[in-house]
C-alpha cells in the first residue's frame, strides 16, 4: 500500500500473512490481505468461522506478529498492544477478582489517575453503557450481556481512538444482541471512535458498518467490499428493510462462492 | 427452592453442626467398651477416663498426675512457634520463587529441574544431615519443616502463576499494563486461589515434620514429650500429645482459611 493511504487511514493493514506451524505441518490463516479502516469509520469484516478474524484482530491488537506483511496504526507500524487500541474479546475478559467498577478503573489506575478520580470516571462510563447500578457487582454475578457492556465500559474508559471487536455479541440471545448493536451505535455516534469489527453475522455486519468486507478461508484473505448505503440512524427497522436484503444477498453469494471454490479445491487435492 | 436454601444456610451457622462429631464419639464409645470390659491391656491402651483426666491435668495442673502436670502451654508453645517460624520461612521463599517459576520461562529452566530433583529426597532423609548441621533443638526442626512445607507451596504457586488465562494477560497489556503491573495485578490476584491451596497443604506437611523434628531429643514440645513419655511408658501422655497436635493443627488450618478467605477477592469465579 502507498504511504498516502497509511499516512490517511487510522489502521492499515498491508499484505498481510499468518502462518502457525502445527503437527500437521502448519497453515496460512491469513494470505495477502490487506484492508484499511480510515479514522472515524465503522468497518466490520464478515466471514465463516475459522477464516482467521481473530487472527487479525490480534495482529492489530499487536498481541502477535505478522509473518507476512504490515499492520499500521496512526501510519506507525504496530510493535505491541497499547491503550490507543481498545479490544473487546470474543470470550469473557473481565477480572473476576475486581468488581466491576474495580475492572473499569483497571486502565486508570495503570495511568496513574488518583482513586476518586477514577471512580468518577469509571461511574460515567458504567452509566454510558447501564451497569452504574452494577458497580459493586462482580463478574461472576452477570449475564453474559452485562459483562459485555462492562467490557465495553472498561475499554471506553480508557478513551481509544480505536475499538477492535471480536464478534462481541455473538454468545448473546437475539434481543441483547441487538440491544448491544444499538447501544454500540450510540456510543460510536458520541465518542465518535475508530471501529474495526468483525462477526460471522451478515445482518451484524451490515446493520451496524460503513463498509463491510467479505472474508474468505483458507487461507483468510478479503474478496469483496461494500459500501452499506442504508441511511443512519439506524433502527430495528433496517434490519428487514429491502437495502439491507440486497447488501445481505450479495454477501451470501459471495460466501457460498467462496465456500463451493474452497470444497473442489479440496476434493483436487484430496482424492478421497 | 431458593428461600429453603437460604434459611438452611443461615440456620447452619447459627447451630452446631453435630454430624461431624458422630464418627468421633463412635470411637470415643468402642474405645471405652473394649477398656472397661477388659479386652485390652492398660500398657497398650489406657481407658478412655484415665486419658481425659491425664489431658486435663497436662492442661491445668489440677491434679498432680505426674512430671507432666500443667505443662501443656510450655510445649505447646514451643511446638507452634516451631512451625510459625518454618512455615513461614516455607512461604517467604516458596510463594515468590513458585509465581517466578509459573510466569519465567527463563526462572523455570533455572529452578525447576534443581527443585524437583531435591524434592525427590524424603523429607525424613534430610534429618541426619540436618542433626550434624544444626545439632538438636529448635533449629533443625525448624529447617526439617521449612524444606517438607516448601515443595508443595512452591509447586502450587507455580501451578496458579502458569494456569493465569492467557485472554487476562491480553486484557490487562491492551489497557495499558506494564510488565511489571501484570505481575503484580494479574498474575498474583490470579494465582491466589491456588496458592492458597499450596498454603494450605504446606502448614499440614509442617505438623508432620515438627513431630519427626521434635523426636530427636529436644527438651520441649508436643513431639518431645511424647517421645519421653514413652521411654517412661507413660501411655496416656502419648496419646494426650497426639490429641493435642490433632487439635492444634486443625485450628491453624482454620485460622489461616480465615486469613486467606479475607485476602482472597470475595466473589472469585
Ligand atoms: N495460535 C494458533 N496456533 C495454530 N493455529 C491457529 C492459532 N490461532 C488460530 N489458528 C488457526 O487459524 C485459523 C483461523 O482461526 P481464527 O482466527 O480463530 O478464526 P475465526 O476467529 O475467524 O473463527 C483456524 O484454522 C485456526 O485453527
Ligand atoms: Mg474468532
Amino acid at each position: 500500500m502507498d504511504t498516502g493511504t497509511i499516512q490517511s487511514c487510522h489502521i492499515v493493514i498491508d499484505k498481510v500473512g499468518k502462518y502457525f506451524a502445527n503437527e500437521n505441518g502448519g497453515l496460512w490463516a491469513l494470505r495477502d490481505l490487506s484492508l484499511c479502516v480510515r479514522r472515524g469509520e465503522f468497518l466490520c469484516v464478515v466471514g465463516p468461522s475459522g477464516c482467521g478474524k481473530t487472527t487479525l484482530l490480534s495482529l492489530v491488537a499487536g498481541f502477535d506478529t505478522p509473518t507476512e506483511g504490515q499492520v499500521y496504526c496512526s501510519g506507525q507500524p504496530v510493535t505491541g498492544p497499547g491503550p490507543d487500541r481498545g479490544v473487546i474479546f470474543q470470550e469473557d475478559a473481565l477480572f473476576p477478582w475486581l468488581s466491576v467498577a474495580g475492572n473499569v478503573c483497571y486502565a486508570l489506575h495503570r495511568r496513574g489517575i488518583p482513586r476518586r478520580q477514577a471512580t468518577q470516571q469509571a461511574m460515567h462510563f458504567l452509566e454510558l453503557v447501564g451497569l452504574q447500578e452494577f458497580a459493586a457487582y462482580f463478574p461472576g454475578q452477570l449475564s453474559g450481556g452485562m459483562k459485555q457492556r462492562a467490557a465495553l465500559a472498561r475499554v471506553l474508559a480508557n478513551r481509544p481512538q480505536a475499538l477492535l471487536m471480536d464478534e462481541p455479541f455473538g454468545a448473546l440471545d437475539a434481543l441483547s444482541r441487538m440491544e448491544m448493536q444499538q447501544l454500540l451505535l450510540t456510543i460510536w455516534r458520541e465518542l465518535a471512535p475508530t471501529i474495526l469489527f468483525v462477526t460471522h453475522d451478515v445482518d451484524e455486519a451490515i446493520f451496524l458498518a460503513d463498509r463491510v468486507y467479505v472474508m474468505t478461508a483458507r487461507p483468510g484473505r478479503i474478496c469483496r467490499q461494500l459500501q452499506v448505503p442504508l441511511p443512519r440512524p439506524r433502527t430495528a427497522e433496517v434490519l428487514t428493510s429491502q437495502g439491507l436484503m440486497d447488501i445481505k444477498h450479495e454477501v451470501l453469494n459471495l460466501l457460498l462462492e467462496a465456500n463451493a471454490q474452497a470444497h473442489s479445491r479440496q476434493r483436487i487435492v484430496n482424492p478421497l | 427452592m431458593a428461600d429453603r436454601i437460604a434459611s438452611r444456610s443461615v440456620s447452619s451457622r447459627r447451630r452446631l453442626d453435630w454430624l461431624p462429631f458422630v464418627l468421633p464419639a463412635a470411637v470415643g464409645l468402642a474405645w471405652a467398651t473394649l477398656s472397661y470390659a477388659g479386652r485390652v491391656p492398660e500398657y497398650l491402651l489406657p481407658a478412655p477416663g484415665q486419658v481425659a483426666v491425664t489431658a486435663a491435668d497436662f492442661v491445668t495442673g489440677l491434679w498432680h498426675c505426674g512430671p507432666y502436670s500443667g505443662t501443656f502451654i510450655r510445649h505447646a508453645l514451643a511446638s507452634i512457634e516451631r512451625v510459625a517460624l518454618g512455615f513461614s520461612l516455607a512461604t517467604v521463599v516458596g510463594v515468590p520463587l513458585g509465581l517466578l517459576t509459573g510466569c519465567s520461562d527463563a526462572a523455570r529452566r533455572v529452578l525447576d529441574l534443581t527443585v524437583h530433583s531435591v524434592r525427590a529426597i524424603p523429607g525424613i532423609g534430610w534429618l541426619p544431615i540436618a542433626m550434624v548441621w544444626f545439632g538438636i533443638g529448635t533449629p533443625t526442626t525448624v529447617f526439617l519443616i521449612a524444606l517438607a512445607a516448601f515443595f508443595p507451596i512452591y509447586v502450587n504457586a507455580a501451578l496458579g502463576a502458569r494456569s493465569v488465562r492467557p485472554l487476562w494477560i491480553r486484557a490487562a497489556q491492551m489497557l495499558g499494563a506494564s510488565r511489571r503491573d501484570l505481575f503484580v495485578t494479574v498474575i498474583i490476584p490470579a494465582a491466589l486461589p491456588t496458592v492458597a491451596d499450596g498454603l494450605r497443604l504446606g502448614l499440614g506437611i509442617s505438623w508432620a515434620y515438627l513431630v519427626l523434628g521434635e523426636l530427636t531429643g529436644v527438651p520441649d514440645g508436643l513431639g518431645a514429650v511424647m517421645m519421653d513419655a514413652r521411654m517412661m511408658g507413660y501411655v496416656q501422655i502419648i496419646l494426650v500429645a497426639m490429641l493435642s497436635i490433632a487439635i492444634l493443627g486443625r485450628l491453624s488450618d482454620l485460622a489461616l482459611m480465615a486469613l486467606l478467605r479475607r485476602l482472597l477477592p470475595p466473589r472469585f469465579a
